[in-house]
């Protein structure tokens, strides 16, 4: 899987799988996927979505797979959460992963519940060496679980707490470190939270260890003026662009996909989207 | 454990679903936004996405009650039923029940048999996966195997009692054309739910079809369906009947396999 792209180095000099430019796997285009087999490296797939018993989703997700690599992406790991991990969703993710066998799986820095009550939301933590260590021992419990290493997502976010250490970037790469797990790093996400709580996202991209970051997430979001949400309803603006270029400068080649999730538009936007990505990435990596 | 972790979510939680301020003392203000802002999006978008998959899980309901009032249904089935499961798909799974027994909804008890119908859906939607039996693989039985035969049902086969002529108003929603007043169904009906080569299904059965139906489901043998049957029939229809409500059940693609008691 993979294999007909050329590996990249990291700054670390160990290799990073390089997949090419990918999409979402969503069921309005299930069809127009397998009727056309579309020019997308691979997909990435909601495993939420998948942890049913049948029907159509698996059905869809099988045949898709039989033509494409695939990535997971999961919302309900809640890695930064107080209760006890749930053991039930450890257990269907890895069944799902024995079924398809993704390149990975990833999930968000963060905490979706609490007391047994799920927001079904990425809700943020707060920046602290104790949160650190909270998040990093639960990552290595999963992993061990999965017997593989994870990814995590930096999250898009509308509060910051009064008793945070550090910068969302410090933190981020503080609980990878202390893990040993993987970056996805989401540059849409990190456009919105630097807009919400202003700061700088060049520092952000510049703060991170380059060698952790697997993959990135481009998405579009809604711009309030005042604030900026994390809609993944709209196509990708200048800003996101011009920070993914300068995120491929100084990354090198990264697995990219773009995330869309609301109002959908025909599936060849989105594939003239990922082409926009695609030539942007081989511009900047046959320049450097 | 992280006791101040826990309780920084605990105080955030009870924001969102019962907007206690607490938490704003925690989190930083700016010129643009206010704490209280700034969380109320936590807050919109909790009550918002909850709604938004009931409206997805029960669209004739929403489209019956209108959405300024379906949206109250949603919150208060939300604040009664928090979600408690990883996966939105349980999520509404009581809607039928708090319609039964909630006021103002109580009073037009179509409402919690339409919520049936269509979580009978979503059921049959994601039932797992199996082989069908077809009426090839009946035919090799031997004439001694018949009255011992039961059947074991696709697991999206499911059976509603109704009281209420909703399926009437759930068709005429789905064909946007204008929908009937609420009727009673006198006799109550009973609506079969399954889904067959990936699309979900239904059928009103017929009367004498419905307990023969259930017993089967039950796993009573093919003698005690006719004697069933004998109920409604003269006693020389019974065998003719049996075997054509079994020809229809192979052909709705509803057995997924035949026990034969030897
Ligand atoms: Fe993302």
């Amino acid at each position: 899987m993979g294999s007909e792209h050329s590996d990249a180095v990291t700054a670390s000099g160990l290799p990073r799988p390089f997949l090419g430019y990918g999409l979402g796997l969503r069921p309005d285009y299930y069809e127009e996927i397998l009727n056309t087999l579309p020019a997308v490296d691979w997909f990435e797939v909601l495993s939420e979505n998948y942890m049913v018993d049948g029907g159509k989703p698996l059905y869809y997700l099988d045949r898709v797979r039989e033509h494409y690599p695939m990535v997971m992406h999961g919302v309900s790991l809640s890695i930064g959460g107080t209760d006890p991990l749930d053991r039930d969703y450890l257990q269907r993710l890895k069944q799902l992963a024995a079924r398809i066998e993704p390149e990975w799986i990833s999930d968000h820095l963060c905490w979706t519940g609490v007391h047994g009550y799920n927001l079904h939301d990425l809700m943020p933590l707060p920046y602290t060496q104790e949160t650190v260590r909270h998040v990093a021992d639960r990552v290595s419990q999963v992993q061990d679980f999965l017997g593989r290493q994870i990814l995590l997502e930096n999250v898009s976010s509308y509060v910051s707490y009064r008793h945070s250490e550090m910068s969302e970037w410090e933190f981020f790469s503080a609980v990878a470190e202390a893990a040993d797990c993987l970056m996805l790093f989401d540059i849409n996400n990190v456009y919105v939270s630097a807009r919400n709580h202003g700061f700088d996202p060049e520092a952000y991209l510049y703060g991170v260890p380059p060698e952790r970051v697997r993959q990135f997430h481009l998405a579009g979001h809604t711009d309030y003026g005042d604030y900026v949400i994390d809609t993944h309803d709209h196509p990708i603006i200048d800003a996101v662009w011009e920070l993914y270029v300068k995120s491929l400068q100084h990354f090198g080649p990264v697995s990219t996909m773009i995330e869309r999730d609301d109002r959908m538009p025909p599936f060849n936007e989105l594939l003239q989207e990922l082409q926009q990505a695609r030539q942007l990435g081989e511009r900047v990596l046959q320049a450097a | 454990m992280d006791k101040a972790l826990q309780a920084l979510q605990t105080a955030f939680y009870r924001q969102i679903v019962a907007g206690e301020a607490e938490i704003c003392n925690q989190i930083e203000s700016s010129a643009a936004m206010p704490a209280s802002e700034r969380v109320s999006i936590y807050a919109n978008a909790y009550w918002s996405r909850l709604v938004e998959v009931l409206a997805t899980d029960y669209p004739a309901l929403q489209g019956i009650l209108g959405e300024e009032d379906f949206t109250e249904l949603g919150n208060a089935y939300i604040a009664a039923y928090p979600s408690t499961y990883f996966s939105l798909r349980w999520f509404g799974r009581s809607l039928a029940t708090f319609l039964a027994t909630q006021q103002p909804w109580q009073a037009q008890p179509w409402l919690a048999e339409l919520a049936a119908v269509e979580w009978a859906f979503v059921d049959a939607f994601n039932a797992a996966e199996a082989e069908i039996v077809t009426a090839s693989d009946i035919q090799a039985l031997a004439p001694q195997d018949w009255p011992g035969l039961s059947f074991r049902f696709h697991p999206s086969v499911a059976c509603l009692d109704l009281h209420w002529c909703v399926m009437a108003q759930w068709q005429a929603y789905r064909e946007s054309t204008p929908l009937p007043a609420a009727e009673a169904c006198e006799p109550p009906q009973t609506v079969l739910f399954w889904r067959h080569q990936r699309v979900t299904r239904y059928r009103v059965l017929e009367v004498d079809e419905a307990p023969v139906l259930r017993q089967a489901m039950e796993g009573a043998n093919f003698a005690t369906l006719c004697e069933l049957l004998a109920d409604s029939h003269a006693v020389e229809a019974v065998a003719l009947r049996a075997a054509s409500l079994l020809k229809r059940w192979l052909t709705d693609g509803l057995v997924c396999r035949l026990l034969t008691d030897v």
